[in-house]
C-alpha cells in the first residue's frame, strides 16, 4: 500500500513539474515598461491613393538612450548612456488594412552599412519616403563632405546611414510583407543631443498595414559593439528592436 | 571460521536453474520471440512509411525527394534491428521475471555462456551488411548532389540578424524574397555579415551554416512549382525565431520577369534617388 501510494505521488509530483514549467513557457511574455504607442487616426477616407483609414505614428530614433527629450520625458526607460534607442517606444499598435503614414525624426549619427542592401526603400508606398534635416550632415565617405537632405528618395548613400527601420510579420501572419527605410545620419558624427534643436533628419513614409497580427522590426545598421557592431544594444530588447501590432 | 552472512550456497545451488535450458522450452521461447519480432518489425515498416510523410516537410527539389527517400530507407533497415531488440526486451520481462510470491532465490551466478559461431556470424554479417548499405547510400547520395549541372544559377545568400538577403550577381538583383526558376541547378554561395546563422530553404531540402568571411555552397535542383520558407537553423541572437524568408518556385519565363523588374527597378531608381536625396553644400 505504502508503495502503491509512493509511486502515486511521485507521478502526481512529476506531472505537476512538468505542468508548471509548461504553464511558464506558454505564459511567458515580454513584459514591457514602456506603453505601446497606438497610431492616431485622421478624418480623411481616402488615403494612400485608395479609400481608406488614414493613420498616423511619430516616433524619433535618439543617439543616447538616457537622456531626455524635448518634451522631458525620458528616451527610454533604463536606457543605456551611449546607447542608440528609438522612442518614446518601442511596440507600436495600427488598425489592419489601414494608410499608416511614420513619421520618424532621426537624431543619431551614423556611418556605412555593412550590407548596402538596405540603403533602399523597399514596402512603402511607391517604394518612398521623404526627408528634410535642420542642418548639413556629414558623410563618413567621402569623409567631411556635408549634405542637406530634403526631398523624396528611394535610397541613399551606404555611407550615409543613421539606422533602419525594417520590419517582416511574424510566420503566418502576412507572408508577403517586407519594409525597410534606411534613416539617413544627422549632424556631425559626434550627437549625444535628444533635443528638437539639436541635429536632426525628419523622414516621412506610408505604407499599408497587413491583417491583424504581430509584426518584428529592428535596426539593420550595426549600431552596436562588438561582433560586426551587432552586439550590445543591437543584441537587446528595446532599444534597436520591437513589434507592431496589427489590430 | 565464523561469518555474521547467510550462506547462501544451499539455496542457490536449489534454486539455481539447470544450465543447460529444456529443449521444448528453449524453442517455445524462440517462437515467441521470433512472432513478436515479425508483429513489431511490420508495425515499424508502417510507422516509417507514415511517420515519413507526415513529418517531413514537402518535397520541392531532387535534393529533398534525396532526403526523404533516405529517411524512409534508413527507417526501414531500422525497423528489424529496432523490433529485434524490443521483441526480447519485452519477452524477457515479462516471461522471465520472478513470479509474484516465488520463494525463487536469483542464482549467485548466471549459466556460463558458450560461443555460438552461428550466432555470431549473422550478427556480425547482418551488422556489416546494413552499415555498408547505409554508406553507399549515402555517398551516392552526396555525390549526386556534387555534380554541376551545366547553366545553373548562381545566388548570393547573406544572412545577417536577422534578414536574409538575396542577390543575383548575373542579373544584379538584391531581394529579400528567394526566387528560383523550375527545373534549373540553382547554387547557394552563403555567408553572414556578424555571427553564424544556419541557411535553410527547407523544402528544397538542403542547409549549410552561413559563417562570417567564409562563403559556403550548396546546390539543389527545383522540381516542383510552389512557395517554400528558409529559415534560420542556426541560434543566433533575440530575434533569430523570425528570421526567415519567403521562397517560390517559378517557371523560367516567371523568373526572367522577376530579374526584370527587380533588375530594372533598382538601376532607376537608385539613379533618381541619390540625385534627390544630396542637395545642398559639397
Amino acid at each position: 500500500m505504502r508503495r502503491t501510494i509512493g509511486a502515486v505521488g511521485f507521478v502526481a509530483l512529476l506531472s505537476g513539474i512538468v505542468a508548471l514549467v509548461g504553464l511558464g513557457f506558454t505564459n511567458q511574455t515580454y513584459h514591457s515598461s514602456i506603453g505601446t504607442l497606438r497610431a492616431t487616426t485622421s478624418a480623411a477616407t481616402t488615403a494612400c491613393g485608395k479609400p481608406m483609414v488614414a493613420q498616423q505614428l511619430s516616433f524619433a530614433t535618439y543617439a543616447d538612450s538616457s537622456g531626455t527629450n524635448s518634451a522631458g520625458q525620458l528616451v527610454h526607460p533604463g536606457g543605456n548612456p551611449n546607447w542608440p534607442s528609438y522612442g518614446p517606444s518601442n511596440i507600436f499598435s495600427v488598425k489592419a488594412h489601414a494608410c499608416v503614414t511614420m513619421t520618424i525624426t532621426q537624431f543619431d549619427s551614423g556611418g556605412a552599412l555593412n550590407n548596402p542592401y538596405f540603403d533602399s526603400i523597399q514596402g512603402t508606398v511607391g517604394d518612398v519616403a521623404t526627408m528634410v534635416s535642420n542642418q548639413p550632415s556629414v558623410s563618413g565617405c567621402p569623409s567631411g563632405q556635408s549634405f542637406t537632405y530634403k526631398g523624396t528618395y528611394h535610397q541613399i548613400s551606404p555611407c550615409d546611414v543613421g539606422h533602419t527601420f525594417t520590419m517582416r510579420a511574424l510566420p503566418g501572419v502576412d507572408p508577403g510583407f517586407f519594409l525597410s527605410v534606411p534613416l539617413p545620419l544627422a549632424g556631425n558624427g559626434n550627437n549625444e543631443c535628444d533635443l528638437d534643436s539639436c541635429p536632426k533628419v525628419t523622414v516621412t513614409f506610408s505604407f499599408i498595414s497587413g491583417p491583424k497580427g504581430t509584426y518584428a522590426w529592428n535596426c539593420e545598421f550595426p549600431c552596436g559593439l562588438n561582433v560586426g557592431n551587432f552586439g550590445a544594444v543591437m543584441s537587446a530588447y528595446g532599444y534597436m528592436s520591437g513589434y507592431l501590432h496589427v489590430v | 571460521m565464523s561469518s555474521e552472512h547467510p550462506d547462501l550456497s544451499a539455496d542457490a545451488t536449489v534454486a539455481s536453474p539447470p544450465l543447460k535450458p529444456d529443449a521444448k522450452e528453449n524453442k517455445k521461447n524462440v517462437t515467441v520471440i521470433a512472432a513478436l519480432w515479425l508483429v513489431l518489425t511490420a508495425i515499424g515498416i508502417a510507422l516509417s512509411i507514415w511517420l515519413t510523410s507526415a513529418l517531413l516537410p514537402s518535397s520541392m527539389s531532387t535534393e529533398m525527394g534525396g532526403v526523404r527517400s533516405t529517411v524512409l530507407v534508413f527507417s526501414l533497415a531500422a525497423a528489424p534491428v529496432v523490433a529485434f531488440v524490443l521483441a526480447t526486451s519485452i519477452y524477457s520481462l515479462l516471461a522471465w521475471r520472478k513470479a509474484p510470491g516465488s520463494a525463487d532465490v536469483p542464482p549467485p551466478d548466471a549459466p556460463p555462456l558458450r560461443g555460438n559461431a552461428a550466432a555470431t556470424g549473422i550478427w556480425l554479417l547482418t551488422s556489416s551488411v546494413l552499415v555498408v548499405f547505409l554508406l553507399v547510400w549515402g555517398l551516392s547520395e552526396w555525390s549526386a548532389q556534387q555534380v554541376v549541372q551545366p547553366n545553373d544559377l548562381v545566388v548570393k545568400v547573406t544572412g545577417q540578424q536577422w534578414i536574409w538577403n538575396f542577390t543575383y550577381p548575373d542579373a544584379k538583383v538584391d531581394s529579400h524574397a528567394l526566387v528560383v526558376p523550375l527545373g534549373r541547378q540553382v547554387q547557394f554561395n552563403v555567408t553572414s555579415l556578424d555571427v553564424t546563422h544556419g541557411f535553410w530553404p527547407v523544402q528544397l531540402g538542403q542547409q549549410v551554416d552561413a559563417n562570417p568571411g567564409l562563403v559556403t555552397t550548396i546546390r539543389v535542383t527545383p522540381t516542383h512549382l510552389g512557395h517554400f520558407v528558409v529559415r534560420c537553423s542556426q541560434l543566433c541572437g533575440l530575434y533569430h525565431a523570425y528570421m526567415y524568408a519567403q521562397g517560390d518556385v517559378v517557371t523560367a519565363k516567371a523568373f526572367e520577369q522577376f530579374l526584370e523588374h527587380h533588375g530594372a527597378s533598382a538601376a532607376t531608381s537608385a539613379k533618381v534617388a541619390l540625385l534627390a536625396a544630396r542637395q545642398g553644400g559639397q
